[in-house]
């Protein structure tokens, strides 16, 4: 796959990855991430092999960025790498849901922090980017086994959490 | 009332829309910031290396410097008819060595048969050959046929 082709499948990949990196990383450094890992694709330090979906390939690229991304926080606060800041454009939303869904966001954050890792991440990869397990396994570098008990526990959990969160209940009886 | 599949979907999905709208735009995520990033991690990777030899240098010389003790030999309290050790001689004795790189020295210590006692000159005498020499047979006999 040459330069201009890595180009383009990332281009389409786009909103989709940057939603992976927020899912894998602190929010204020998924840009970053997602920079970081677009540099090891097109520098060749990435390369993709064919063995699976670029998707799902990709994916797991951001993922192992974001875990170094995270294992060099510790750096950035010793003040030995530069602070950087991610300058996030973002479009207007439509006025009449912009706040709904601004609440809705923060209410999934929070409760979404309050799973493990793994649990978190499966159920992002199946219920936000509509990927099957075995892709989702792919991703994350597990088993399907371990990729399905992770799902289905998490799944559990978010229903007992979602059940406590006001803001989700306000979206369910909009829906009904 | 727990929710079901179909409604944890929705719910993603209304998160996804939203983080659509949120996200740069790619041709911005080409910026240069990675690469800013990278020669940060470098410059830290550097100090943390230059540090490293420093402390390893210090470390060095401070067991350098345990290994060589100053060597200062001890002039014995000796008093002899011996005519007195050349002043250069004295002076190398109680002048400490340069310190030098090199395994530790022992001090110097004169053999015992060199050493006399401090008080050796108050048993000179006059007629020390009485002392030394035994009487023998043919001064007696000169004595007795007087």
């Amino acid at each position: 796959m040459d330069a201009s082709e890595l180009r383009a499948q990332l281009e389409a990949l786009h909103p989709e990855s940057f939603g992976w990196a927020l899912a894998c990383s602190d929010p204020s450094r998924a840009e970053s991430v997602l920079q970081q890992s677009y540099l090891k694709v097109l520098e060749g330090r990435a390369r993709y092999e064919g063995r699976s979906s670029f998707k799902t390939w990709f994916f797991g690229v951001v993922r192992n960025t974001a875990r170094e991304d995270a294992r060099r926080a510790i750096w950035r606060k010793l003040r030995l790498l530069p602070q950087e800041e991610a300058e996030q454009v973002s479009r207007p939303p439509a006025a009449e849901d912009a706040l709904f869904a601004s609440d809705l966001r923060r209410a999934m954050e929070r409760t979404l922090a309050l799973l493990p890792r793994r649990q978190r991440e499966v159920l992002h990869l199946v219920f936000y980017q509509e990927l099957t397990l075995e892709e989702a396994a792919v991703a994350m570098s597990v088993s399907v086994g371990s990729t399905r008990t992770h799902y289905e526990r998490g799944k559990k959990r978010l229903r007992e959490l979602l059940d406590k969160e006001p803001a989700t209940r306000d979206l369910r009886r909009a829906g009904a | 009332m727990t929710y079901d599949e179909r409604e944890l979907k929705q719910l993603y999905q209304a998160m996804r829309e939203e983080d659509a709208r949120r996200a740069p735009g790619f041709a911005q995520s080409f910026r240069a910031l990675p690469r800013h990033a990278r020669l940060g991690y470098l410059r830290a990777v550097a100090i943390t290396a230059v540090l490293a030899v420093f402390g390893l240098a210090i470390a060095v010389n401070a067991l350098r410097r345990r290994d060589v003790q100053p060597v200062v030999s001890v002039p014995p309290a000796i008093t002899t008819h011996e005519p007195a050790p050349a002043p250069a001689t004295a002076a190398a004795e109680l002048t400490p060595p340069k310190k030098s790189v090199g395994p530790r020295r022992k001090p110097t210590v004169p053999p015992i048969s060199d050493w006399t006692s401090p008080t050796a000159s108050l048993l000179d005498l006059s007629n020390d050959d009485l002392l030394t020499t035994s009487p023998s047979l043919e001064y007696k006999s000169a004595h007795l046929s007087d």
